[in-house]
């Protein structure tokens, strides 16, 4: 019989423990759904929907995820799991994470949009991609909005967009927060660089994002506006790739202190 | 199992851990790895464990690289003083995902070795005591049933008796399923019977590598009166003196010839045997100056 490859059992091991964490995560942004309803509905305002809550939260919640994704790098290696087969579970079972969180999400926002139809609840539009233009342009702004208020499909125009949209934010910032606890790991400096290079990175895949969905772009030298939209696809695709190459390069080698 | 250290180096900055090391291990045994603190037993343990890559030379495993190869670390289980405070799974779950990563994994044997030391499987493994969470590294080394399994200073916390069923399972075990078992410990005295062979290291250097009942002749204690012992050590090195009254009692280093023993013999004088551990504090003593 074959041996079942160790790395899938990596895979599943973290997609289920991730899993159970996005759950509970999930579990209280329905919470705060919930009650944030009740007390619109009360007052008569307009509620905004569970998709562009969750999907606003959960950059930090990645972000954070990832972070702890390192701490899974020691326990591995004390089981006799090479460095290679942690690294690739942990990217299999965050692909898989980034799939189901907006897929979960959007459901709910699904039954959500019907119960407000059938109670008639007004929904607030959703207009976070016209902010950048309303706002002044400082760099700390920018990288603050950039983790905030990054690129939006509203799953009532285009479900498939917006979970493939929200999919891809989800890996990104699952992504930094492994590259950032990584290198600080290697040592203090390459943590504090790594930020630099996040920032950088997470700056970046925000305007490309933009050129590639068509809204409206920043002025200024940072602009991107020339790009086609297949290149900024390309571009993406080459700040994930680039991410994990560089997490690779972190943890192939990486000391375990005893 | 072969495990083979050729100029192994291990090097932090300016500090070196290991200094070009070279021994083979290559028995189902019960290797006593012996140092003083800071001698680089952990750093040499930790490469064997693929834990971290030597900063010069060569460990090889049966003849392969150990480093990020899957055979190979599949078949090393290091156990050590583990930090469990932000632990939250309990024993239970602990044991069910070793046991997918761990093949000999034997789960009737770690659920009797949990049975022996008396571990509350279903409390979160950070709520337990320090002991209860050495007996529980004790409990993963052997019922993992690594094919090279490493104890690193594991007993740190575990009270008296607790140890002694530490020593008793693993003899049992060992017995049972022979294997290379490496022991890092200071507590010489108290586990030095459990030694197939005793590697000394010291400052980064391997001092010996030496089947244990070798070594232990290589020692001598010449007991009586205190002139007759006086005349008899002249000349020879003496670990350690003591004298109560007239009678003495003088601790060699080096094998007696036959007519020495004779000699001692027909001047009324005792000879005994040396504990290792009397051995080992000269050793790293002698080199130390």
């Amino acid at each position: 019989m074959k041996k079942p490859l160790i790395y899938l059992k990596v895979t599943k091991d973290l997609f289920v423990a991730q899993l159970m964490w996005a759950l509970g995560f999930l579990g209280v942004m329905l919470v705060i759904q919930i009650i944030k309803t009740v007390i619109a509905s009360t007052q008569g305002n307009e509620v905004e929907s569970y998709y562009h809550s969750t999907f606003v939260a959960s950059h930090i919640f990645m972000l954070i995820i990832g972070m702890i994704a390192i701490t899974f790098l020691p326990y591995f290696i004390e089981l006799g799991v090479t460095r290679r087969d942690y690294y690739k579970g942990t990217f299999l079972a965050t692909l898989g994470l980034s799939l189901v969180m907006p897929i979960l999400t959007t459901l709910v926002t699904k039954v959500e949009q019907l119960i407000f139809r059938y109670l008639a609840i007004p929904t607030k539009e959703m207009a976070i991609n016209e902010i950048i233009l309303d706002t002044e342009r400082d760099f700390i702004g920018d990288i603050v909005q950039s983790a905030i208020i990054s690129p939006f499909v509203d799953p009532q125009t285009n479900p498939w967009l917006a979970i493939f949209i929200f999919s891809i934010h989800a890996l990104i910032y699952y992504l930094v927060g492994w590259f950032i606890s990584a290198s600080f790991r290697q040592h203090m400096i390459v943590g504090l660089l790594s930020i630099a290079v996040s920032i950088i990175l997470i700056r970046l895949e925000d305007l490309l994002f933009r050129v590639s969905l068509d809204l409206p772009l920043p002025s200024g030298p940072l602009t991107m506006d020339f790009l086609p939209s297949g290149v900024s696809g390309l571009g993406i695709v080459l700040i994930i790739g680039l991410l994990a190459w560089l997490i690779r390069q972190l943890t192939k080698n990486m000391t375990i202190k005893i | 199992m072969n495990v083979k250290a050729e100029r192994l180096s291990l090097t932090y900055g300016k500090h070196e851990a290991l200094k070009q090391v070279s021994f083979e291990l290559d028995s189902k045994k019960i290797y006593g790895l012996l140092g003083r603190n800071g001698a680089g037993k952990t750093s040499l343990l930790s490469i064997i464990a693929s834990f971290i890559k030597p900063s010069s030379g060569e460990l090889t495993i049966n003849g392969e690289v150990p480093f990020e190869n899957a055979d190979i670390m599949q078949q090393v289980a290091l156990l050590y003083n583990k930090d469990y405070q932000d632990e939250t799974d309990n024993i239970k779950d602990m044991l069910s995902n070793i046991e997918r990563y761990r093949p000999q994994f034997d789960r009737d044997y770690a659920d009797a070795l949990i049975k022996t030391f008396k571990l509350d499987v279903n409390k979160p493994i950070s709520k337990l005591s320090k002991g209860m969470q050495a007996a529980l590294n004790v409990t993963i080394g052997l019922a993992t049933r690594a094919p090279i399994t490493i104890f690193d200073e594991v007993y740190l916390g575990m009270d008296a008796p607790a140890r002694e069923l530490f020593y008793k399972a693993l003899l049992k075990d060992q017995e049972n399923h022979p294997r290379m078992v490496i022991l890092s410990t200071h507590l010489v005295s108290e586990m030095d019977y459990l030694f197939d062979d005793v590697i000394l290291i010291h400052e980064g250097n391997i001092l010996l590598h030496e089947d244990y009942h070798s070594l232990i002749e290589k020692g001598v204690n010449i007991t009586g009166d205190a002139d007759a012992v006086d005349s008899f050590v002249q000349g020879k090195t003496a670990l350690r003196t003591e004298q109560l009254g007239h009678t003495k009692s003088v601790m060699l280093y080096g094998e007696l010839t036959e007519a020495e023993e004779r000699l001692a013999i027909s001047e009324g004088l005792e000879i005994g045997p040396v504990a290792l551990q009397d051995l080992f504090i000269h050793l790293t003593e002698e080199e130390q100056q």
